[in-house]
């Protein structure tokens, strides 16, 4: 009886294992010859040449959804296979990710850090393993982290947006209207987040708005369930707070702040503004719940994708270390809103074409390099990209 | 013969957890043409793994007891930060030094709550973790604490394999060879009946936590000396990391005396050549989620005896 029970045991263990390993969908050899692969330059042709990692807190909300289906357009235009995994925003994981990545033999990797402090240790890994490492959504602010980079060859350098011009810009867009304000301030540690909160506050004083209260969402893993109680108390107890400033709407945030100001019979009374983009955001600006939304920075990984691409190919589009900046587009009205859920958020339209995409290779475009990707990048409006879709469709 | 059955049930515990580990090895070997076996992927696995184990290593005293520990990660969050403070990312000895002082002030304010006060472990491990996290992110916020070359420079295979050797030499003394490991098996056993042995099941209790915290002092520093730095998330996810490999390891979800060292190597390894494992097959991440998921729940099923209200492996 007990033999009988201990084998049930190991049987089970075993077809845990099995189940686990047939849920990848089959096997292979990760490991391919990096010089075999830089022979061939053709078109996409179903052909996988490259493969790469990429690292983002969450690929299940807004931002993410769309930041890996402007990536992965990318990848299978140019014959990249692209390995994704969640990290939350955790450091550690982070580097044991890389390092697995690495591991099952990528080409690249394509990361948003969790802070400026991982980076080193990320980028020594890689340029121990010749893997290119390429940064998206930040900026590295720390002088001695961004000497300490310089040295790495494999490290091809960063694409980041402005949070604190575009904050202060949110803050005056606020400002025109309303007088006194509450804000969700985050768990600091996240460097893009904390410039938005700081630019925020300074701004603010500025425009000599009241700020009311603050309330801290200290879920780092799930913080949309900080969002509930924050609006709650600010609706409650500052009934005259006209709006709320929120530095991050997604994974789940923007949803419960509307719902909140629904929920609590504030709509037309109080008004959200923040980042990041969310479900419903159209309905939100509709209902003249939300008066400000920076967003569709989804596109910075794609752009980050095309250097670290040009790199594996051995065609850098720069022999230094690049850094891009990426413009947020700022969303007024439900009509823009409705305009960039229907063009750049609609998986139905490509951010660009297989054949704009081409063009962003050395490969194919010999003229293309660091300052033409940057000056494509500055043409990154809503009108421009919302032009370009409809000129290729007609 | 008394002695015989004995010895036949613990060859079959051992067998069951070794087996799992065993069969995780080799089908990831498999599958993944024999990458996952490549020295420098083995090696990457056996740090990530010496990490965790350390800290696991700890949090089976607390599991022998009976007890399920989640203040973990929170107190390896403080341990990182203070230790930073007190040797200023650079003096080795006071990093280690102040972070285990402060892991074992955290873990006895753990266990004074729930021992003395009698507060559910559950609440207590969470307001700690919750803590924990906080202090890392406050600390992190203005000042970035990237730890010092001078430290950078142990970050080496031999570092880690030395340290993790030691604590599980010493761990399995404690637990097999002292007083105190009998007498924590036996609170977890039946701490009724130990307490009316005259064991003094609360103070004992608390020194199970007191290792909790002398090993997350040091799994905090090992922690940091892997990344290079402090941030935020220093020590977030860790408790889950360590209660799914002990589970996995055959560890009593009641404790007990079917407590045993080798229940932290076994399923914390497991854990992690699962987890590379599955990355190299090129597993999706929210695959990855639902594998360790549905491992986890199994890893239950097959470690408690539902009969009796505990374990067989």
């Amino acid at each position: 009886m007990r033999n009988k029970k201990t084998f049930t045991r190991v049987v089970s263990i075993l077809l845990i294992v099995m189940m686990a390993a047939f849920m990848s969908g089959g096997c292979g050899s990760p490991k391919e010859d990096k010089a075999d692969k830089n022979e061939t330059q053709s078109k996409s042709s179903g052909e996988i040449k490259y493969k790469i990692g990429f690292l983002h807190t969450s690929f299940s909300d807004s931002l993410g959804e769309n930041a890996l289906r402007c990536v992965n357009k990318a990848a299978d235009t140019l014959g990249v296979e692209v390995q994704t995994f969640e990290d939350g925003g955790n450091g550690d994981k982070q580097l044991s990710t890389v390092e697995n990545m690495i591991s099952s033999g990528v080409d690249g990797i394509l990361i948003c850090p969790a802070s400026d402090a991982v980076i080193p240790k990320i980028a020594e890994v890689c340029e121990k393993n010749e893997v290119y490492l390429m940064v998206c959504f930040r900026q590295v602010l720390t002088e001695e982290i961004k000497e300490a980079l310089k040295g790495y060859k494999y490290y091809l350098g960063n694409c980041y947006e402005s949070e604190t011009d575009t904050a202060a810009m949110i803050t005056d867009i606020v400002a025109e209207e309303n007088e006194n304000v509450c804000m969700f301030v985050q768990a600091p540690g996240m460097v893009a987040v904390d410039e938005r909160i700081e630019s925020f506050k300074s701004q603010a004083a500025v425009d000599n708005m009241n700020i009311l209260a603050d309330y801290t969402i200290a879920n780092i893993s799930n913080p949309s369930e900080d969002i509930t109680p924050g609006m709650d108390m600010f609706l409650n107890s500052y009934p005259e707070a006209t709006a709320v400033f929120l530095p991050g709407t997604a994974v789940g945030m923007g949803e419960a702040a509307v719902a909140s100001v629904k929920s609590n019979g504030k709509v037309g009374d109080v008004k959200l503004a923040g980042f990041d983009s969310f479900e419903g955001m159209d309905g939100a600006f509709d209902d003249g719940i939300l008066c400000a939304l920076a967003t569709a920075h989804h596109a910075d990984p794609f752009y980050s994708f095309m250097v670290l691409y040009n790199a594996m190919a051995g065609t850098p589009l720069s022999e230094e270390q690049v850094e891009l900046h990426l413009n947020y587009m700022v969303l007024t009205d439900a009509e823009t809103c409705s305009e960039l859920k229907e063009y750049i958020l609609n998986p139905e339209y490509d951010l660009y074409s297989s054949d704009e995409i081409l063009q962003f290779t050395k490969a194919e475009n010999p003229d293309f390099d660091i300052d033409a990707l940057q000056k494509e990048m500055d043409q990154y409006t809503l009108e421009n990209v919302v032009e370009r879709i409809k000129n290729r469709n007609e | 013969m008394m002695i015989k059955k004995i010895d036949n049930q613990t060859l079959k515990r051992e067998f069951t957890s070794l087996a799992g580990l065993i069969a995780v090895i080799i089908l990831t070997a498999v599958l993944t043409g024999g990458a996952s076996l490549e020295k420098s992927n083995v090696q990457t696995v056996l740090i990530q793994f010496m990490v965790v184990l350390v800290s696991a290593a700890g949090s089976m005293f607390v599991s022998a007891t009976g007890a399920l520990d989640l203040s973990i990660g929170g107190i390896i969050g403080i341990c990182s930060v203070i230790g930073f403070w007190a040797g200023k990312g650079e003096n080795v000895p006071m990093i280690i030094g102040a972070g285990v002082v402060v892991g074992i002030a955290c873990a006895c304010l753990n266990g004074f709550l729930i021992n003395y006060l009698n507060i559910p472990g559950l609440f207590t491990g969470i307001v700690i973790m919750t803590v924990g996290k906080n202090v890392a992110a406050l600390a992190t916020q203005k000042v970035q604490m990237i730890v010092s070359v001078k430290v950078t420079h142990l970050d080496r295979f031999e570092f880690y394999f030395i340290i993790v050797v030691f604590v599980i030499i010493l761990g399995y003394i404690i637990l097999n060879h002292t007083l105190f490991g009998t007498y924590i098996k036996a609170i977890g056993s039946n701490a009724t009946s130990a307490l009316y042995s005259g064991i003094r099941v609360k103070r004992y209790a608390m020194a199970a936590y007191v290792i909790t915290g002398i090993t997350c002092g040091v799994a905090a520093f090992l922690r940091m000396l892997r990344l290079g730095a402090v941030t935020s998330a220093s020590g977030v996810g860790v408790e889950l990391d360590v209660i799914l490999g002990l589970l996995l390891g055959g560890m009593p979800v009641t404790g007990g005396t079917s407590t045993k060292v080798r229940a932290p190597i076994i399923g914390v390894l497991m854990l992690y050549v699962l987890s590379n494992g599955l990355i190299l097959m090129g597993v999706p991440h929210d695959m990855i989620n639902l594998c360790k998921g549905v491992i986890f729940i199994f890893a239950c099923w097959i470690s408690m005896d539902r009969k009796r209200g505990e374990t067989l492996i």
